[in-house]
């Protein structure tokens, strides 16, 4: 990258609006979630009494009351288990089953691959349907089985993904695919012990963009899923408003855990996060 | 033998069609049966009046058809909803493209910070519906939310999410805080495939910031362009998870994602009409992308 220093400097009064338009939306971006944390650490007649001020330091386990007191009630801990156990599970699968697809697709191993890949195509234009997707979940007996989540987050939405992981691999030498076939690598032992690992910089954010997908699914477990246990941290958090009913702080503190860890991924990852799903944008 | 026989082909002689057929199998047993089928069970159930599993149900033609727009579920009838769409859909649509242009052009500039910019703006969209939602309640809740604490300064109050008309402009309102980073850094990918050579040209011309917008930049952002608004109309032709949290479509912010929805997860509703309505629903917005096709594609031989 050459810097053109050609190019027209930007007049002083332009950068100063500029940089006012940039910390506007800052702030406008970031309120809303700095509000869930102050009214999360405040108790509930303080909240009463004073909605909009700064929340007030008196102890530390006074200030986390409404953590303790969500954490309870949506029994966080097991349920963030079951969640990452559930995500990290499903989002693991769809790795695989994509780069299963991806790797022969893109070398053409078999005839008739171009037509597969035009099958996988056109089953973009199918539209999805809750009536359908019901009925086959309950007349399958799946129903209330947290199989359905496997189901749907690991098996299901691979497409674009698949493009994505097809235009990796074919960037990658073949030499190597027959140097390996040659010595007798079996086709899966190579898939697994050599394609999967090169690929590790599109399968990574396969499974990023898959995880954070499935975490905030709240609607998947609500609609398939009926017992209390069964429901993932998102799901938890929109199932029990009601337990929370007219307790902002509660709620809050509830909203907050739920973001907490999508935040901290999102700060570490942002830049895998973000040029994945621009990517993916531009070859859906 | 067999290597010899494969040789011939083209294709690399040295692996097994058979066992890279097997390979795929698991991705396209997954895409037939979530992504296909649901579609054709659908069109089979939008022609009986099944209701729920092992409910007795018979064939009814047509009749699902005619019946959705008679039917008038809570108040909102179909025709509502899909009045609700179009101005749930062009008010996003509309804003969001100009406000994450017009970021885009800021962001991407030449600064300290960018990608922290970048960053921040994007972030609601990795956040959940639930959270988003819940977040933007507190925001406007009528008794002690931040914008009722700025009206009862100025002696007005106002119920906000529960009020009718100014509802949907809330609901507009987040939908757009919550996607508008993710159409800004579509465009920012499309800006930064413009070469820096072109944009120098047309400064020794003596170019104004203005000019270089209008000029170069917009028309070499086209496709961007295109895909960008695509990506938002479809995207918001089908949103329903942040209504359904924010208000559950009171306050007229049904729309007709929303509707079906709500019919669809209703079990005493006629699961019948629910898929007819999607029927309805994908024809319905395989026209609005045609009419958008039309559209850019005419505008870009005007150009």
């Amino acid at each position: 990258m050459t810097k053109c220093k050609k190019l027209r400097k930007e007049p002083v009064w332009a950068t100063v609006l500029f940089t006012a338009i940039l910390i506007v939306m800052a702030i406008i971006m970031i309120y809303p979630l700095l509000l869930v944390l102050n009214v999360s650490l405040k108790s509930r007649e303080e909240f009463l009494m004073n909605p909009s001020g700064l929340f007030t330091f008196k102890s530390f386990s006074e200030l986390f009351g409404n953590y303790s007191d969500a954490f309870e009630t949506m029994n966080v801990f097991g349920r963030l288990l079951y969640t990452v156990a559930m995500t990290v599970g499903s989002a693991l699968i769809s790795c695989i089953v994509i780069t299963l697809v991806a790797f022969p697709l893109a070398r053409n191993h078999f005839k008739g691959s171009g037509k597969v890949f035009g099958f996988i195509l056109i089953s973009m234009f199918f539209p999805g349907s809750l009536v359908a997707n019901i009925f086959l979940v309950q007349n399958l007996g799946l129903y209330n089985n947290p199989i359905v989540l496997i189901i749907f987050w690991g098996f299901g939405g691979l497409t674009v993904y698949i493009f994505m992981t097809m235009q990796f691999i074919r960037e990658l030498p073949k030499d190597l695919d027959e140097a390996a076939f040659i010595d007798g690598c079996g086709y899966f032992h190579y898939i697994f012990g050599f394609i999967i690992r090169l690929s590790m910089p599109i399968l990574s954010t396969v499974f990023i963009l898959k995880l954070v997908g499935a975490w905030n699914d709240f609607l998947t477990p609500y609609i398939y899923l009926i017992e209390d246990k069964y429901m993932t941290i998102s799901t938890g958090l929109f199932a029990f408003k009601g337990q929370f009913s007219s307790n902002w702080p509660g709620l809050s503190a509830a909203t907050f855990t739920v973001a907490l860890p999508v935040i901290v991924l999102y700060i570490f990852l942002q830049r895998y996060i973000i040029d994945g799903m621009a990517a993916g944008a531009l070859k859906g | 033998m067999k290597r010899i026989k494969q040789s011939r082909l083209k294709t690399t002689p040295l692996v097994n069609p058979y066992i890279a057929i097997l390979a795929t199998l698991p991705a396209l047993i997954s895409i037939v049966v979530l992504a296909m089928l649901p579609a054709v069970v659908n069109l089979a159930i939008s022609f009986t009046d099944y209701h729920g599993v092992g409910q007795p149900f018979e064939f009814v033609g047509f009749e699902n058809f005619v019946k959705v727009f008679s039917v008038r579920d809570a108040a909102v009838s179909v025709w509502d909803s899909l009045r609700n769409t179009l101005v749930f859909c062009v008010g996003v649509v509309i804003i969001q493209q100009a406000l994450s242009l017009g970021m885009a052009l800021i962001v991407n500039r030449k600064f300290r910070g960018r990608s922290f910019f970048r960053a921040l703006y994007f972030m609601p969209t990795i956040l959940g519906v639930s959270v988003v939602g819940f977040t933007w309640q507190l925001v406007f809740d009528p008794v002690s939310g931040p914008i009722a604490t700025i009206l009862a300064k100025f002696d007005k109050a106002s119920p906000l999410l529960g009020q009718d008309g100014l509802s949907m402009a809330l609901v507009i309102v987040v939908a757009i805080w919550a996607n508008f980073g993710y159409a800004m850094v579509v465009y920012i990918a499309g800006l930064q495939n413009i070469s820096d050579d072109v944009r120098e040209a047309a400064a020794l011309d003596g170019a104004n910031g203005w000019q270089m917008l209008r000029y170069v930049t917009l028309p070499l952002l086209r496709s961007t362009l295109t895909i960008n608004f695509w990506i938002s109309i479809s995207g918001t032709l089908a949103m329903f998870d942040i209504i359904y949290v924010l208000t559950d479509g009171t306050a007229g912010t049904t729309t007709f994602a929303l509707y079906i929805f709500k019919m669809a997860t209703n079990s005493s509703s006629n699961q019948g009409e629910a898929a007819a309505l999607y029927i309805y629903f994908s024809i319905f917005v395989t026209a609005v992308m045609l009419l958008f096709n039309f559209l850019f594609r005419r505008k870009e031989e005007t150009n």
